[in-house]
């Protein structure tokens, strides 16, 4: 009887799971995710800030806890608890008031969805496996311009794209004494579908349209570590880097144009191209960082991220963009980890960042500052602990300088990992 | 555990439907953008096209309308227009032995167009013809240049001040023995006057010919109730009349003569069609940095060799194409612009060989743009953007190039519009860079 409870229980969580699935692939595929202007770029907007510890300013390299899959660096499986299994979802909802000298305007978008499990496989070797977004785009623009080389006519030109880049992966970890390392193997895919139409407003004319799909597929490993250590009988130290290579993808491009009379609508075909072995370079990233952590209570994380997106090519074309750095700090307080009331078992956290991205339009760097807090708050249910996180992240990307665009944004990050006893062996039956 | 589902939900659907559209103008990449460039086309001329149809033959429909005039153009030189056609006895009141001759008149009805001074006094003089036009074996036409000798006595004179209330009664009184004589051969109805084959043998037919001084063109109605030899008479109680007038049935003798002198012009040196003036070549007066002309009826039109757009990048193509003529200021204060222009292929020997036409077969024109309060901004705008990508593409392009642009060339012997161009003539391409 306790058996079939029990498998009607894992059925229950995979059907959640399955919806659950089902639900992001529609968020990543099918919504009207119209965001950032800012994601047109490359292979879309990297995430900034995302991960369990969005509120600590996003610090990933040498987190590691037995509460939240620290994806972000594989090394970190190995603090989870031997005997249970996990389940993290997060996702995160932004609003961003958008302006430029001229004007603003304000957009609502979902996104840096995730979806992971982890758990011990034999000793010290523990293993993960989930789903997260890597990058983003959505964007659709409509802009009203003078012809070049004209005082008088103008165009229309209409730019948008969707898509974005988002990896399946597996990894492992594995604990020699202090030292911990980590692999995740990523299946990285996703479509980026650029499209755009020119129509000049000139009588007789053609107008183009434009579509530009890339359809990308790889594995792409990131390795782990993570070294923790007592300084002192209260206090502990965690130093952590986690990088990939830089890896040429494998990816598709179909290119299609038309041009087509705006009198009798006749088009023409223009380009009908499809390029299958192609690729795009993703560059060599690492984060590095520590994490000191003082009597249970206060802890205090930092770290950089570098990835070398100068060397960024689609289809051996140099895109001609500048490295991605990041740097990032939080430090949380947890008053009780088994406090007597409800507040002493929060984990209170501040964070804040700071990134220059890769992106450089019209001379001026897009670079991002944001400052974070949140709480982490422990729930006890029957036979499961759930950490139900939720991280406020609120911040600025770009700026209004040479008429480029300033985003003001504020995020909430919900994340919940929950743990259950699957591999407890109950002493009574 | 719902709970949680639920407020993913939220976030989901909270995510919706944004519209950013048109914000950040200068993010977008400088890559893609719609641009003109302008080309003068340097090579373009005047060319004269010395022979064209005026007749529509035994076949084709009968010209409805006929031009008559002389005109001093100060840009094209001195144009006369000299229609001739055959007449037929049509009937009217009935003659008998009791009715006598009161005059003989020659009758048009003036349809509305005129080129030119009309506040000079014009003398025109009717001739016949000593023997019908010969037409050309090939095709049966007449044209412009074909001479068919007439009686050198006039069957009457005419002078009458061009405007239009006296247009409309274009009535010249004709010499009254050749009334007489046809009067006489309708009374007592010889053979003659009862077979309109006899007739048209007999009396040939009638050519209007403008003095070299009259200072206008004036068009009028060809149709067979239009133009009219008329003989009147009268019995007791009624003014009666009997007519002749042009007959369908031999619509191809009816034709223009149509001559330019262009002395005392640039154009002068155009003696044969296969010669050009090159727009820089014409120095005159009013005309800024040269000049290039088109015009009915004298039979000027514009030559030009289009310069081909370099291949360029992959990515580019044309969206649209242009030819742009910009009419000389004042030069149309007598002689009105041409409503049209029609785009011809030209070879070398600067013949009109066949219309351009668009990609759906329809033939490739020209018209004036106006801008209101900006007579320095009119144009004519000649979209010539399927024939120019075609152009393009062809890789012998090179001498495939050449093109005429006139008046249609079905306008050529019945309208004296014409177009100055005093400003080099420009080819627009807008291309459109999208990738």
């Amino acid at each position: 009887m306790h058996a079939t409870n029990k498998i009607y229980s894992y059925m229950k969580k995979i059907i959640l799971l399955y919806f659950l699935s089902i639900l992001l692939a529609h968020q990543l595929y099918s919504q009207n995710n119209t965001g950032t202007p800012y994601s047109m770029f490359g292979i879309g907007l990297l995430q900034d800030n995302y991960g369990p510890y969005t509120a600590m300013g996003g610090v990933s390299a040498a987190m590691r806890d037995n509460n939240n899959i620290n994806f972000l660096n594989p090394a970190s499986y190995t603090a989870l608890d031997s005997n249970r299994f996990y389940f993290q979802f997060g996702i995160t909802g932004e609003y961003v008031n958008i302006s430029t000298h001229q004007e603003n305007s304000s957009y609502r978008v979902a996104q840096n969805a995730s979806l992971n499990m982890a758990f011990r496989v034999y000793n010290n070797l523990f293993a993960s496996l989930g789903f997260n977004q890597r990058s983003d785009i959505g964007y659709d623009l409509y802009y009203y311009k003078m012809i070049n080389g004209s005082d008088n006519e103008y165009y229309n030109q209409q730019v948008s794209g969707e898509g974005g880049l988002n990896d399946f992966y597996l990894g492992f970890a594995y604990r020699f004494w202090n030292l911990s390392v980590g692999l995740n193997s990523s299946v990285v895919f996703g479509n980026i579908e650029k499209r755009e139409t020119l129509t000049p407003l000139i009588s007789d004319s053609y107008y183009i349209n434009s579509r530009n799909k890339i359809a990308i597929s790889d594995v792409i490993f990131n390795i782990g570590l993570q070294y923790d250590m007592k300084l002192s009988p209260k206090s502990k130290l965690t130093l952590g880097s986690a990088f990939n290579l830089s890896s040429k993808m494998n990816a598709r491009k179909d290119l299609e144009s038309y041009k087509i009379n705006s009198s009798t609508q006749v088009n023409e075909t223009l380009d009908d191209e499809k390029l299958n072995n192609g690729n795009i370079s993703y560059p060599f990233r690492i984060i590095s960082g520590f994490a000191y952590d003082y009597k249970d209570k206060w802890m205090v994380s930092g770290d950089y991220t570098f990835q070398e997106m100068s060397a960024y090519k689609e289809f051996g074309i140099d895109q001609e963009y500048n490295d991605y750095h990041k740097i990032a700090i939080g430090a949380s307080l947890l008053p009780a980890r088994y406090g007597r009331f409800w507040w002493q078992r929060n984990k209170y956290i501040l964070g804040a960042y700071a990134v220059r991205s890769q992106i450089e339009v019209n001379n001026v760097h897009i670079n991002t500052y944001g400052v974070t807090c949140g709480i982490q708050m422990p729930v006890y249910v029957s036979n499961r602990e759930l950490s139900l996180g939720i991280a406020f992240d609120l911040g600025l990307r770009g700026t209004e300088k040479n008429g480029l665009i300033q985003e003001k944004y504020a995020k909430v990050r919900l994340n919940i990992a929950f743990k259950e006893g699957w591999f407890m062996k109950r002493k009574i039956d | 555990m719902r709970n949680f589902l639920f407020i993913f939900c939220l976030i989901f659907c909270w995510a919706c439907n944004n519209d950013v559209t048109s914000i950040g103008q200068d993010l977008i990449n400088d890559e893609s953008y719609v641009e003109l460039v302008q080309y003068n086309i340097e090579n373009s001329a005047t060319i004269k096209i010395d022979s064209f149809p005026t007749s529509t033959g035994k076949t084709g429909s009968s010209l409805t309308n006929l031009i008559v005039g002389a005109f001093h153009d100060p840009i094209t030189g001195l144009t006369t227009a000299q229609p001739y056609f055959s007449l037929v006895p049509t009937g009217g009141s009935t003659i008998n032995i009791i009715h006598n001759l009161d005059s003989i008149t020659f009758n048009l009805q003036y349809n509305g167009q005129i080129w030119g001074d009309t506040n000079q006094v014009q003398t025109f003089r009717l001739y016949q013809l000593s023997r019908l036009p010969i037409l050309d074996p090939l095709n049966d036409l007449l044209y412009n240049t074909t001479h068919t000798p007439y009686n050198p006595t006039p069957l009457g004179t005419y002078q009458i001040l061009a405007k239009t209330q006296n247009l409309n009664k274009f009535c010249m009184r004709l010499d009254d023995e050749v009334g007489k004589e046809l009067f006489e051969k309708v009374k007592f109805g010889n053979e003659i006057v009862t077979n309109a084959h006899y007739f048209v043998q007999y009396f040939k037919g009638i050519t209007l010919v403008p003095d070299e001084n009259n200072s206008c063109i004036f068009g009028f109605s060809s149709a067979t109730d239009s133009v009219s030899i008329q003989l009147h008479f009268h019995d007791a109680e009624n003014q009666l009349s009997y007519k002749f007038t042009p007959s369908v049935a031999y619509s191809e003798y009816t034709y223009e003569n149509i001559h330019n002198d262009a002395a005392g012009t640039p154009y002068d040196v155009l003696t044969e069609q296969t010669q050009s003036l090159s727009f820089y070549n014409v120095k005159v007066p009013n005309a800024r940095y040269g000049q290039v002309v088109t015009q009915g009826l004298s039979g000027y039109a514009i030559k030009m060799r289009l310069p081909i757009a370099p291949a360029g990048d992959k990515y580019k193509t044309i969206v649209k194409a242009e030819i742009v003529l910009r009419p000389q200021q004042g030069s149309y204060n007598e002689i009105k612009l041409s409503e049209v222009l029609y785009l011809y292929q030209s070879n070398s020997q600067n013949d009109l060989v066949s219309t351009i036409n668009k990609a759906d077969g329809s033939v490739i024109t020209g018209s004036l743009v106006r801008e209101e309060n900006k007579p320095e901004e009119e144009r004519y705008v000649i979209n010539i953007t399927d024939y120019y990508n075609s152009l393009c593409q062809d890789a012998n392009a090179d001498g495939k190039n050449y093109v005429i642009v006139s008046v249609p060339a079905d306008l050529m012997s019945s309208n004296f519009n014409r177009l100055t161009v005093d400003r080099i003539p420009v080819l627009n391409i807008y291309y459109a860079r999208y990738e």
